[in-house]
């Protein structure tokens, strides 16, 4: 092995270490921006200001709330199973990361180049499931359990259309890896798959919004509900984890909408990563503004509609797709 | 003007009352025992069971049902009194399911004992706790001539009707003395 | 029927009181006292198979502190500042109740300034308390931000309402024969600058909220009860009036200058939570008119009779029904001559209208219970008085 190779970024060992060093600090530093947007943003839906005093406009208020949850007691309830308690939070956030890799932020900056992206992508954020029904079964709380319940219902039922509208992409542009999809599409905004089939762009925001429990699908914590749901019992990091791996998927299911339909780090000009994080940036605000607007449906009402309208559209869409790519290749 | 259907309601004394002065139109004294066919009747004639409330005074325990039209002025209270030492009274939540929850009420405040009553424990007060806080001691009870105004106790065959006060003859002056 | 064993308690005596059903495989759970929907500290026992509520079951008295006990040990004047604690949010329909028993009692006429000035305190109350309930209720399903829109509106209202009576929200501005301290010289033209954005901002909450298709499906069908089983169990207010019979206290039995004012009762037929829903959304316009009659047509006079300092009320008893925002409330007075009462009894609507919940909730899911019990619109120390 040469070790000045391996210095270098050449080097795809190299390459991959970086890369994980680089995601880890997007995600931490992402998602505290991110607080402090839904934040802000929801103080201003309100008509409030929103944080103000800890730093100029509020900016060091993430940091100091995240300070503060590091700082509190880990209280494990009695009678919870102390393994299944803990493994929790640590689950929901650590296969969140590793999402981060296959994202196409920029075609130089690529820190490994996998064909099949968008399949790990929807693997490991599968994962965030089990940890949501750890939490609720090991906290030995009943709200925990109905919580998690809900949880599996909920991410079992929009996996399906989600799948499926991803592939009817994946199909129109021939390849599972996100950098060639973002690649076929172009600049401006006709040529991007979110236009030429918005179908399935409404399909997989609603689906995104689902499988990442934000409002109005955010059965499983519901607050007035059920206390707290799947994380009633928990206090200081361990809820502090779970909220971190709740903005790290946003992040990540915003940064595949991005690449898939929104034509990824392409611009009119000046193409590259600014462009790509403005779009996520652009659907993430978006996500932000449902949750502070609409009440909650109920949890029938969310599984209708999956079941009885997302999945037929999403397979209708499908077909579409083989027939347009089918007649067109 | 009292309803014809009072005269099915098994009375001891009916005393209409002065909405303006005391907020309800008519009181039906009956005996305990006739409570349930007294509210059957009521609830026929398609009455609203407001409120069951008990007051405690020398004779018994005074419980009130209060009654009253889905349409108009007519409030209708249904009274009946029971003795301290055996205060028990039929309970009328097979009929009308709200005075569920009033009935246990009284039982808090007074331990009046709602025979046939589902679900007689403690609603208010602790699950626990022991005694009934409305009781009066015995030498506070006021009975019901020092509670009701003369027209009621009248109308009750409590009390006689005040004689009508007869002005004194004018006494004449004594004539002037003659200069 | 096992018989009552208090050694072998799990949880607490309601609990265990509260049987489980006939399979094993049934939740029971406790809601509240402490929970973020249950308003007040209320606790609901409920048996679960999977969402579906089997039974519920209302445990009270978390806050009974025995008002009507207080009410024998105090003069009359001394228990009013109580009706403000009762329910907080109406605290003006209350105090009405209570002045208006002491007046039938002692046979005191109120000057009719003083019956213009409680009719306009006891309609901007009204007001601020469905603004608040509105704000909780979408609150409760999940919508985050009516709640501060609504709470933006009331502060205007308890600043106008502070001017008057000095307090924000428990009032004790009555007394007997008028009330307590005249409104200021700018209380017509608050009020009616407030009507007026209030006015504006009805329809505003009527497309972003009331028109959302979510609200609509957690409310339409929910809970739904017909007038005979508001009848029986002596629901009143926006219950029976969402059910479908215009029953308001203030036309049927009119009290102080009702009488001869205009105003619409909102009527909904369908019984449901949305029914009951849009009464009291329907009420807000409603009082916004009654208000803007009263306080243009406001008269100069005296704002209270003259009453003896330590008020004696001849033996008697008396009633008065207020139409408060929750429904009818009756506070029954009993006196034997002396300076305190021999008997107070307060009728709170909300103990009516929570009893109807046990059959509300049978066969529904977790959610609509959540539902349900927002549109019951429950204020718990009125129940637990």
């Amino acid at each position: 092995m040469n070790p000045e190779l391996l210095l270098s970024l050449d080097h795809p060992l190299t390459r991959l270490v970086v890369g994980l060093v680089g995601v880890f600090a997007f995600v931490g530093l992402n998602a505290l921006v991110l607080v402090w947007v839904e934040r802000k943003v929801a103080g201003h839906v309100q008509l409030r200001p929103g944080p103000l005093h800890v730093g100029p406009h509020g900016l060091l208020q993430p940091l100091v709330d995240a300070v503060k949850l590091i700082g509190k007691q880990l209280v494990t309830p009695t009678g919870s199973d102390k393994v299944l308690f803990w493994t929790a939070p640590i689950l929901a956030f650590a296969p969140v990361t590793v999402c981060f890799l296959p994202l196409p932020f920029d075609p130089h900056l690529a820190p490994i180049r996998l064909n099949l992206g968008l399949v790990l992508i929807l693997a490991f954020s599968g994962l965030g499931v089990l940890s949501l029904c750890l939490a609720g079964w090991g906290s030995n709380s009943k709200w925990g359990l109905l919580g998690a319940a809900r949880a599996v219902a909920q991410s079992v039922a929009y996996e399906v259309p989600l799948l499926l509208a991803v592939m009817a992409v994946a199909l129109t542009a021939g390849s599972l890896d996100l950098y060639e999809i973002t690649a076929k599409q172009g600049g401006w905004p006709w040529q991007w798959y979110g236009v030429k089939n918005p179908l399935a762009f409404f399909i997989f925001l609603v689906c995104a919004v689902a499988e990442t429990n934000r409002a109005p699908f955010d059965l499983p914590e519901a607050e007035s509900e059920l206390t707290a749901g799947f994380h009633t019992e928990y206090s200081g990091m361990g809820f502090g984890l779970f909220f971190l791996a709740e903005y790290a998927n946003m992040i990540v299911v915003s940064g595949v909408a991005a690449a898939l339909f929104l034509g990824g780090w392409q611009g009119p000009f000046l193409s590259g990563i600014l462009w790509f994080l403005l779009k996520i940036y652009c659907i993430l605000f978006f996500i932000i503004w449902l949750r502070w607007t609409f009440p909650r449906v109920r949890f029938d009402q969310l599984l209708n509609l999956s079941w009885k309208w997302l999945t037929p559209l999403a397979l209708l869409d499908f077909a579409l797709a083989v027939v347009v790519a089918g007649l067109g290749g | 003007m009292i309803p014809a259907f009072v005269a099915k309601l098994g009375a001891v004394c009916v005393a209409p009352l002065d909405h303006a002065t005391t907020g309800m139109t008519l009181s039906v004294t009956v005996a305990p025992e006739g409570i349930p066919a007294a509210v059957t009747v009521l609830d026929q004639e398609g009455f609203l069971l407001e409120d069951v409330m008990a007051s405690d005074l020398t004779e018994g325990f005074e419980i009130a049902y209060h009654l009253a039209r889905l349409d108009g002025v007519s409030r209708l209270v249904l009274r009946t009194t029971v003795p301290h030492d055996a205060p028990s009274v039929p309970s009328i939540s097979a009929i009308y399911p709200g005075a569920d929850w009033h009935e246990r009420e009284c039982f808090d405040f007074y331990g009046i004992n709602f025979v046939g009553h589902p679900n007689l424990h403690y609603l208010l007060l602790p699950e626990d706790f022991d005694g009934h806080p409305l009781v009066k001691a015995e030498k506070a009870r006021k009975s019901l001539a020092e509670l009701m105004p003369l027209s009621y106790l009248v109308d009750c065959g409590l009390a006689q009707p005040e004689a009508p006060k007869v002005k004194p003859a004018p006494v004449r002056k004594a004539a002037p003395k003659d200069a | 029927m096992q018989a009552f064993d208090p050694t072998a308690l799990k949880g607490d005596l309601s609990a265990a009181r509260f049987e489980p059903g006939p399979t094993e495989d049934k939740l029971i759970l406790n809601m509240g006292p402490q929970h973020p929907s249950t308003h007040g500290v209320l606790r609901v026992l409920l048996e679960l198979d999977g969402e579906y509520i089997l039974r519920a079951e209302p445990v009270l008295g978390y806050i009974h502190r025995m008002h009507e006990w207080i009410a024998e040990q105090k003069t009359y004047m001394q228990f009013m500042p109580n009706m403000g604690r009762v329910d907080y949010l109406h605290a003006m329909a209350w105090n009405w109740a209570y002045a208006g028993a002491v007046e039938r009692l002692t046979g005191l006429e109120v000057p009719l300034r003083a019956e213009y000035i409680r009719v306009a305190v006891t309609e901007l109350n009204r007001i601020s308390s469905h603004l608040l309930w509105w704000g909780a209720y979408l609150l409760d399903l999940g919508a985050f931000t009516p709640i501060m829109y609504a709470f933006e509106d009331r502060e205007i209202l308890l600043d106008i309402l502070q001017d008057v009576t000095g307090s924000r929200l428990t009032y004790s501005y009555f007394t007997f024969g008028g009330v307590y301290a005249d409104v200021p010289e700018t209380f017509a033209s608050r009020c009616l600058a407030f009507v007026r954005r209030l006015r504006s901002r009805l329809p505003m909450y009527r497309d972003l909220v009331t028109d959302n298709v979510i609200l609509r499906g957690r409310c339409e069908g929910i809970g739904e009860m017909d007038v005979e089983l508001a009848r029986r169990y002596g629901a009143t207010g926006p219950m029976i009036r969402g059910s479908g019979a215009p029953l308001d206290t203030r036309r049927a039995e009119p009290y102080g200058i009702y009488g001869s004012l205009e105003f619409r009762i909102p009527t909904y037929p369908q019984g449901d939570a949305m029914a009951r829903y849009m009464v009291r959304m329907d009420e807000l316009a409603t009082s916004l008119d009654i208000i803007e009659q009263v306080v243009t047509n406001l008269p100069e006079g005296p704002i209270a009779a003259k009453a003896p300092k330590t008020l004696k009320p001849p033996k008697g008893e008396a009633c008065f029904a207020v139409e408060g925002a929750r429904g009818k409330i009756v506070v029954h007075v009993r006196s034997d001559g002396g300076p305190k009462p021999y008997r107070v009894k307060l009728r709170a609507p909300g103990f009516s209208n929570l009893s109807v919940f046990c059959e509300l909730a049978k066969g529904t899911l977790l959610a609509d219970a959540v539902s349900i019990l927002g549109s019951l619109d429950l204020v718990i120390p009125e129940i637990d008085r």
